[in-house]
Order: C-alpha cells, then structure tokens, then sequence
C-alpha cells in the first residue's frame, strides 16, 4: 500500500515540476511547487526518522509561501483568466519536459544499479526529474520569480537524492537556510521590480 | 576561555545583524564596520602560533575549534592569515563604500559575507562549505542588484551557476568519502574527479561558463563587485587547494598538474583575447578577474615546482589592483554622471581627472604584471617556473599579455586624448577631485611600487597561507 503511495506521490511531483515549467501562470506555479514539496515529503527516505521529510516539507511550505504572499501583497502579477490553450512557448517546455521525465525513467535502473545503490527508485527517479526540469526552467526563463522557481525546484530534487544517500543535521540546517534565503530573494526580486528606477 | 570561532565568524555575523539594523545612520554603521574590521584583520596578523595573547601578567587562551550539529568548526593559527586578508578586503571597501554610494546594505553584508567565507575555509568535513558558498552567492544578491534598480540577468546567472555547481562537489565527494587513496584509473574516480572538476570549473567561471562575471560587472556596483570578486577568487583558490591536498585521488590523477597549467594559460589567453575587443570599463574589472584566475590555475598547476608561493605574493598586490581599478572606475561615474563607461567617451578624463586617471592606469598596469607595479614580482616568479614546452605554454602567455597590453593602451590613449566637447582647460582642472580622493589615490600608487621594489612585504603578511598544506608541498 505504502509503495503505491510513494509511486503515485513520484508521479504527481514530477508532473507538478513540469507543471511549473510549462505554465506562467502565478497562482498554478506557487501551488505546483506547493504540490511538490508534499510530494518530497512523502517519496523522502525515512531511515532517520520522520524529522528529515518534516523539515523538508516545512521548509518547503514556508519558501512557497513567502512567495506567494509576496507577490499576493504587492499586487505585482494580476489574476490571470485560466485559460486550457497552450502557447507555442507552453507547448515546447512541455515537450522537452516530459522528454527529459522519459529520460528519467529511462536511466533510473542504470544509475540506481551503478551510481546510487543506496537510492530507492522512486526517490532517484522523483529527485532526479525534478533536478533536469529545474535545470531546464532555468534555461528556458528569464524572470526572476520563474527563476526562483527553479532554483528552488533544482534544488528540492538534489536534497531527496542527496537525502538518500547520506545524512547529515548541519548539512539539512544549511539547506534549509538556504532555500529559505532563496524564497526571501525572490520576494526581493518582485518587489525590487516594482519600485520606480533610481536614475 | 576565548575562541576563534566567536572571534572572526560569531562576533562579525552579530555586527552585520545589528548593522543591519542601524543602516540608515551612516556614519555610525560606517564606524562600527571599520573598526570591527580593523579590530579582527589587526588580531588575525598579531596572533601568536600558540593562540595565547599575554598582556602584562594577564594570559588570553583562545581555542581553535568549536562544535555545531556534530560537526567542528576550527579556525587555526595557519588560517589566520587567509582570514585576516579577507577581513582587510573588508575594512578597505568599506572605506569608500557608502561615498561611492553602494547598497545601504554593504557595511552589513560585507562582514556577513567575509564571516561565511570564514566558515567555509573552516568547516570540518570541509565539503560542507559547497552549501555555504552557495548561501554566500545568495547573501550577495541586494549588493549586486540594490533597490532601486532592475534584476539584472547576471545577477541571476550567477546564483544559477553556484547552484548548479554546489552539487557536482557535493555528489563527488560522496562518492568517494572515506576513500583517500584508490587506483586512480578507476572508473569511481574519474566519475569524482570530473564532477569536482566541472563543480570548480563553474565556482572559478571558467571558460565557457565565465559568462556571468562580465554580466555582473557590467549591471552592478564596480565597488560592490570588486569586492566580492576579491573575497571569492581569494577563498576558492584556496579551498581548491584544500581538495587536492585532502584527497590523494585527485591529486594523483595522471596529468592532473598539467592540465592544471594547461587550464591556467587557456584561461589567461582567452581572457585577454575577449578583454583586448571590450569598449567597456566595467566589463574590464570582470575579465581581469578571469586574467587573474588564470595565473592562480597556473600556480596550482605549478605546485610541484612551488607555485603555490605566488599565492602568498599575489595576495596583496591583487587586492590593491581590484580596489584601484574600480575605485576609479566608480569614481569617474560618479564625477561624470554623463559618462557612460565607454571608452569612446574617456576623451579630456585626464586633463579633467588627473589623479583618478593615474589610479586607473597603474592598477591595470599592476595587474598586467607590468615591471616595477606590485603584481610583477608574482608573475614573473610565475613564468620563470614554467617547465619546458617547446615554448607552447610560453607562446600563449606572450598572445595573453599582448591582449592585456592592447587595451590598457586603448584606455591610456582616449584618456590622453583631447575632450570633443568644447571645455576649457582652465574651467576643468581638476576641481572634482577631493583631498579624500588625492589622499587614498597617492597612498594606492606608492603600494603598487612598494610591492614592485619590496615583495617580500606582502608575502610576509600571508606567508603562513601554505601553512595547511603540507602534502601538496611535500611533493617537491
């Protein structure tokens, strides 16, 4: 039961992750990212208790928050009608996204066999996919909030399969200071934006 | 008793904490940066080998290590050196940092970040620090991109890249932990090393991946990136450093030294290559940056014929290069709001700006390495160790010089050159240029001939840099 669990909570973050990468819709990437933290929570190793996956998630959920109530607040991204017609631009993200998620799939065994043995499958395949689709949102955007995003969502895939190979409470407190200082930095960035140019 | 760790990491962090808090009285968060800056650099140098400070009958014992998360955090007497330079790069910044009018923040920052270049250097397993070099990048943000104006996409990049190249190091080390020494053919290490080296590659903006230090240089503060720029090419060649006398696999990788050499001339060539066709200011503090990482790849390349003291002697010299260089580049900015950083528009400067123009044109000629300036010593110490390759390596060196040399001529020639707009020469003199600026320009020209005539000067204050690393040196 818990296994099919762990596979469905693989396959949500990942299709958040591409999510976030495809759309630039606000409100739908704060709530991906929300999705995939919940996700790293449930697919995280338990081996050292419970505590590693709850900071994860709480950090996780802080950093989305500080987002959103950032751009809530500032009024910088208006409501945008939801629309299901995709742009060139969404389509193409889409496509390489699910691409690089076939990838995944594709060379989990291998790299579970010879690189990660330690790793369990789902959170390789989950950590990984969302390391190459953080990589490419930040190739593939230039604003500074979509680029937080991606650092952040880069960086949540290297914790889980850093986090199934190794443990270490300073190494999780510098994480956590640092996605947190990320998330500040992307409410800096949008707000920054707003303010009038000193000429 | 006393302990280093409260001394250069805790008692900085709690001043930028409280700067944080009082950045809006200037003057005061001006002088309580300086003198704590001042304080640590003056103790870091003054501290005896035994770590005992005696004042009369009075004894003050510091100890070197402490403790966090299970993990120890040590701050020796051969690491004071390497600490009290960045705390100096620090209290020299700061100097002119609100007058050049960088970020409110600076002060604060500036002893944050050296505190966590200090952790870095300090942490124990030292891999760590890939997390915090990562949290520096992220500290500096409101330094490189102030209110006020727009995220730029270097800024970006830049963070983008630390994280990208956090990890590579992270999984290498990793891979080989507790693994010191292994047949270094074996497919385990070549996977670590060329993780490592790509992490590193990244981390020193090697070419290709230099792209963001020229976006940097050219959206943010001169002052701001010369600093952080100092403080992290000062660090990280050391830290790469740490990594090979730690880990025996990497340092004994067939041809490792050389393509160490090898990495260090291509780096100095294309630098000087892509900085000979600039028309920017700015963009040249960002490629001399790459110049210098040149010749410090090429040190490290050059350990087992004692490179690494170029280290030690380049210390200084760089420092006082990069604080002349975008002193006056910031300078000039803010004299001539109209200038706009190119060099079509530095026509009349010198007749207008003598003083800042002699700064900019002896800090670039230092750092060429040109004869009797302050980086000359180091590089010419540099190039007289290189082994014989059929004048290959010598070849690309004189194509990389000849490139530095074409634009600090480019730049001599449109200072020299008369104004295009009609201004009296009478009515330009200087006026601009203050006592202040007159002062500190004398005093940084001097140090760049009293580094040229006397280099042992400089190399006295960080000799102790080479101090930890006793394998690396043992291979002589």
């Amino acid at each position: 039961m818990s296994e099919i669990i762990v596979f469905i909570a693989t396959m949500i973050g990942l299709l958040a992750g591409l999510l976030n990468l495809m759309r630039r819709k606000w409100l739908i990437n704060v709530f991906g990212l929300a999705i995939q933290y919940l996700c790293i929570f449930i697919v995280f190793p338990k081996a050292e208790g419970i505590s590693p996956a709850l900071i994860k998630i709480i950090v996780g959920l802080m950093s989305t928050l500080i987002i959103y109530l950032t751009i809530l607040s500032s009024g910088a991204i208006r409501r945008d009608p939801f629309s299901l017609k995709f742009t060139a631009g969404e389509l193409f993200r889409g496509l390489s996204g699910a691409f690089l998620i076939f990838l995944v799939f594709l060379v989990a065994p291998w790299l579970s066999r010879e690189v990660f043995p330690q790793s369990s499958s789902s959170s390789l395949t989950l950590g990984l996919g969302l390391i190459l689709l953080g990589l490419l949102q930040l190739g593939a955007k230039t604003e500074p909030l979509y680029i937080i995003i991606g650092l952040l969502t880069f960086l949540s895939g290297f914790e889980l399969l850093y986090g199934s190979l190794e443990f270490s409470t300073m190494l999780e407190a510098l994480f956590a200071i640092v996605n947190l200082l990320i998330a500040i930095a992307g409410a800096y960035f949008i707000t920054k934006d707003l303010e009038p140019e000193k000429l | 008793m006393m302990n280093t760790i409260l001394i250069w990491i805790l008692i900085p962090a709690l001043l930028s904490l409280a700067l944080a808090l009082l950045q809006r009285f200037t003057k005061l968060s001006i002088a309580v940066t300086l003198l704590g800056s001042g304080f640590l650099l003056l103790l870091a140098f003054l501290m005896p080998e035994d770590l005992i400070i005696r004042l009369g009958s009075r004894q003050f014992v510091f100890a070197d290590s402490y403790e966090v998360f299970g993990r120890v955090i040590s701050i020796t007497k051969a690491n004071l050196n390497l600490v009290g330079g960045l705390y100096l790069c620090v209290f020299i910044w700061n100097l002119f940092a609100r007058s050049l009018k960088t970020s409110q923040w600076f002060n604060a920052l500036s002893l944050l970040i050296a505190a966590l270049w200090t952790i870095a250097l300090a942490v124990q397993p030292f891999l760590y620090a890939t997390v915090i070099i990562l949290l520096i990048a992220v500290v500096s943000i409101p330094l490189l991109s102030p209110r006020g104006s727009k995220a730029g996409p270097g800024v970006l990049r830049y963070i983008t890249l630390q994280a990208i190249a956090m990890p590579l190091v992270l999984l290498s080390a990793w891979m080989l932990s507790g693994i010191e020494t292994a047949p270094s053919a074996s497919t385990l290490i070549m996977r670590a090393a060329a993780l490592v080296l790509s992490g590193f590659a990244i981390w020193l903006a090697l070419f290709p991946v230099h792209t963001w230090v020229p976006m940097v240089a050219q959206e943010s503060h001169p002052w701001t990136v010369s600093f952080l720029l100092v403080l992290m090419q000062s660090s990280l060649t050391i830290f790469f450093i740490y990594f090979l006398e730690e880990y025996a696999w990497l340092r004994n990788l067939p041809r490792m030294w050389e393509v160490l050499r090898w990495a260090g001339i291509i780096t100095i060539f294309i630098s000087s290559l892509l900085i000979s066709f600039q028309n920017k200011l700015r963009r040249i503090l960002a490629y001399f940056y790459l110049w210098e990482m040149g010749y410090a790849l090429l040190a490290i390349g050059l350990a087992q014929e004692g490179g690494l003291n170029y280290l030690q002697l380049i210390f200084m010299p760089r420092i006082l290069g990069y604080a002349g260089l975008s002193f006056s580049i910031a300078k000039l900015e803010q004299l001539e709001p109209d200038f706009d950083g190119k060099f079509n528009a530095l026509p009349g400067f010198f007749h207008r700006f003598p003083v800042i123009s002699l700064v900019l044109v002896t800090s670039l000629l230092s750092l060429a390495g040109l004869p009797m300036l302050a980086s000359f010593p180091a590089k010419r110490y540099l190039i007289n160790l290189l082994p014989w390759s059929g004048y290959g390596m010598e070849t690309w060196l004189s194509l990389g010089f000849g490139g530095v040399l074409i634009v600090i001529f480019r730049i001599i020639y449109q200072l020299v050159s008369p104004s295009k707009k009609e201004i009296a020469i009478i009515k330009a003199v200087s006026i601009s240029e203050d006592a202040i600026i007159i002062a500190f320009s004398t005093i940084l020209i001097l140090l760049f001939f009293i580094g040229g005539f006397f280099p042992t000067m400089y190399s006295e204050m960080f000799k102790g840099i080479l101090a930890p690393f006793e394998k690396i040196l043992l291979i002589n």
